[in-house]
């Protein structure tokens, strides 16, 4: 099954016709891509950062990870959607450019990594001193939504 | 000497000239400066989520915002250097465009911001460290917070478009 069909039709829906004729429609949809960013952003910074001990430092690690578990996911969505919106503005451009393949490889990397193995090793962590696992973890994490930042902005430039 | 003569003078600098004209020093420091945003408006706004009790009601208002606060700063340095980086690059152009011009005064309102909030209302802070939300006129340095980082990070975006 190819995803071609489904770049396909985002470049002729006509709901998003909004998304590629109006230039303040992608505008507004790229400044709350970025506002959503930085909420995410932020908030993964404080939760790895935390593990490695530099920021909020962990007291257990899982209770900062849980009191800011809503603010991730609801970030997150938020980012996902925009974004989303933002590839029907020009979804065959997307589909054929290099960046933005990279981007959502290390997007779907970074989502799976962080839903299973790295979740897993902070949330059940309860104990003041994290692990070396978890180290580990959180600077994969990190790297990895680095890349699909640098990835995402290299978008406009290639 | 007027703005207007001085912008001009720092876009034709031999420095400006190479960060506009080079194909990879300007996207790696937009990069950066966009990165930065993560960094800075990210961490302030869990802050003020935790003023608005909205995030991380358990833990006590003066360890968030002290053990953010080196985040913040590291955030704070990356973006004005980058930002003033990209600003000494197109220094003509920006000061002709409105986008640059409310951004620059809404970056000067969203400093005075914590330095009236720590003055005054974050002196308190022993009082109401445990509670789940700041007081009042915590709450609306918060929803200021909040609003004029937002403000900045539109307004630059919106700068491309002029």
């Amino acid at each position: 099954m190819s995803i071609l069909p489904l770049f396909q039709w985002a470049s002729h829906a006509p709901i998003l016709a909004v998304m590629r004729n109006s230039k303040w429609g992608f505008a507004v949809v790229e400044m709350v891509h970025l506002l959503a960013l930085a909420s995410f952003g932020g908030t993964l910074l404080l939760i790895d950062l935390g593990v490695l001990g530099i920021g909020l430092r962990p007291r257990p690690v899982s209770s900062v990870a849980r009191g800011l578990a809503r603010l991730f996911r609801g970030s997150l969505i938020l980012t996902v959607v925009s974004g989303a919106l933002l590839v029907s503005a020009e979804a065959m451009k997307c589909y054929y450019h290099p960046a933005f393949r990279v981007k959502m490889l290390l997007f779907v990397l970074a989502l799976t990594f962080n839903f299973t193995l790295h979740r897993k090793l902070v949330e059940t962590q309860t104990d003041a001193t994290p692990t070396a696992g978890s180290k580990v973890s959180a600077v994969v994490s990190l790297a990895l939504w680095f890349s699909v930042g640098v990835a995402g902005r290299s978008i406009g430039f290639l | 000497m007027s703005a207007l003569q001085i912008c001009q003078w720092i876009h034709d600098t031999s420095l400006a000239t190479s960060i506009r004209e080079s194909d990879f020093v300007y996207p790696i420091i937009e990069t950066i400066h966009v990165l930065a945003i993560a960094l800075l408006v990210g961490t302030v706004a869990i802050v003020d989520l935790r003023l608005l009790g909205i995030v991380l009601k358990r833990e006590r208002v003066s360890r968030v915002a002290g053990q953010v606060l080196p985040l913040t700063w590291a955030g704070f340095v990356a973006m004005f250097v980058s930002g003033g980086l990209l600003f000494v690059a197109q220094a003509a152009k920006s000061y002709a465009n409105p986008a640059f011009r409310i951004k620059m005064v809404l970056l000067a309102l969203v400093v005075l911001n914590p330095l009236v909030f720590h003055s005054t209302i974050y002196r308190s802070v022993g009082t109401w460290d445990d509670a789940p939300a700041a007081p009042r006129r915590g709450r609306l340095a918060a929803v200021l917070s909040i609003c004029l980082w937002s403000g900045i990070i539109i307004a630059g975006r919106a700068i491309a478009y002029y």
